[in-house]
């Protein structure tokens, strides 16, 4: 099987190849807000931390 | 077992345990997703009656297979926080539910794009696809649901509900393809006893499952430790495990 047989999946290429990039869209995307929530979340705390140091 | 559930419900012993697991859930997940997508793309024999656009099942069934089991997840999770009074328990429920919208979206989306060669349409008001949507909407209710509560408590409250409500549409979703008649194919692979399907075409399909549910993990164990240290934000455990994060 030759690569652009491949990637033509016999004519169901641009069905599949869209439903595969949907697929990785969502996974990046909701791996990367729940990183992204998780940083916020630190950084909020360690201000709250050095808040506190400073008050006592 | 209980020891260990009592100790899991501690939020510093929690926080500290999905730290840990969350890179080894990551990484054996992306692994088997990859596998999985050699095996289906590229191993598996075209079918005899859908050619190479049966391909696409190997992301739209396991998502779609997610889409209810994250649900389960949540609602037995925002049940064990009404009955047993578990914090732990709702910041669980809470993070599940912008994983499960995703993988419901990612199912409907794929399913559309089967649809087109398959039925020559992208959309049906078919009694599968129909519960689908409708699950999507239990999802994104919950999370409005949340959001609209400046509470956690009351908010931890009254989405549970919700979530455990919404249940009933899981079993729907499910048998919606054996009850009505729908245009979507019946069950191949969760069928009790021999599936009709071809291993070589099956095996890529459950490690694709196993690989989203591992994922589903990973991302579930930086949910949760938001929910955590959004929720424990006065408590000196905090102070101390931030400084080293």
């Amino acid at each position: 099987m030759s690569l652009r047989e491949f990637i033509a999946m016999g004519s169901y290429g641009p069905y599949i190849w869209s439903c595969y990039a949907v697929t990785i869209a969502m996974l990046i995307f909701s791996a990367w807000s729940a990183r992204r929530s998780l940083r916020e979340q630190i950084a909020a705390a360690q201000r709250r931390a050095a808040m506190q140091k400073e008050a006592s | 077992m209980w020891l260990w559930f009592h100790k899991l419900s501690s939020p510093p012993y929690a926080y500290r345990v999905a730290t840990q697991l969350r890179p080894w859930f990551l990484w054996t997940a992306l692994a088997l997703m990859l596998f999985a997508a050699y095996g289906g793309l590229v191993l598996a024999p075209p079918d005899y009656q859908q050619k190479d656009a049966f391909r696409i099942i190997y992301v739209h069934a396991p998502a779609a297979i997610m889409s209810l089991q994250v649900y389960v997840v949540m609602a037995i999770a925002a049940a064990i926080g009404v009955i047993w009074r578990i914090k732990l328990a709702h910041a669980v429920a809470a993070a599940c539910a912008p994983v499960g919208a995703g993988f419901t979206i990612v199912a409907l989306a794929t399913g559309s794009i089967y649809g087109k060669p398959m039925w020559g349409t992208w959309w049906e008001w078919d009694p599968r696809i129909t519960s689908e949507l409708i699950q999507l909407f239990l999802y994104l209710g919950y999370m409005a649901l949340r959001a609209s509560f400046d509470d956690t408590q009351r908010a931890d409250r009254a989405s549970a509900i919700l979530a455990i409500v919404g249940v009933v549409n899981v079993p729907i979703v499910k048998y919606s393809v054996v009850w009505w008649n729908s245009l979507h194919q019946a069950p191949t692979i969760s069928k009790l006893g021999k599936p009709s399907i071809e291993l070589s075409m099956a095996w890529p399909l459950y490690t694709m499952l196993l690989g989203f549910m591992l994922y589903f993990a990973a991302v579930l164990c930086d949910r949760v430790r938001s929910e955590i240290l959004r929720r424990e934000r006065n408590a000196s455990w905090l102070t101390e495990t931030v400084k080293t994060s």
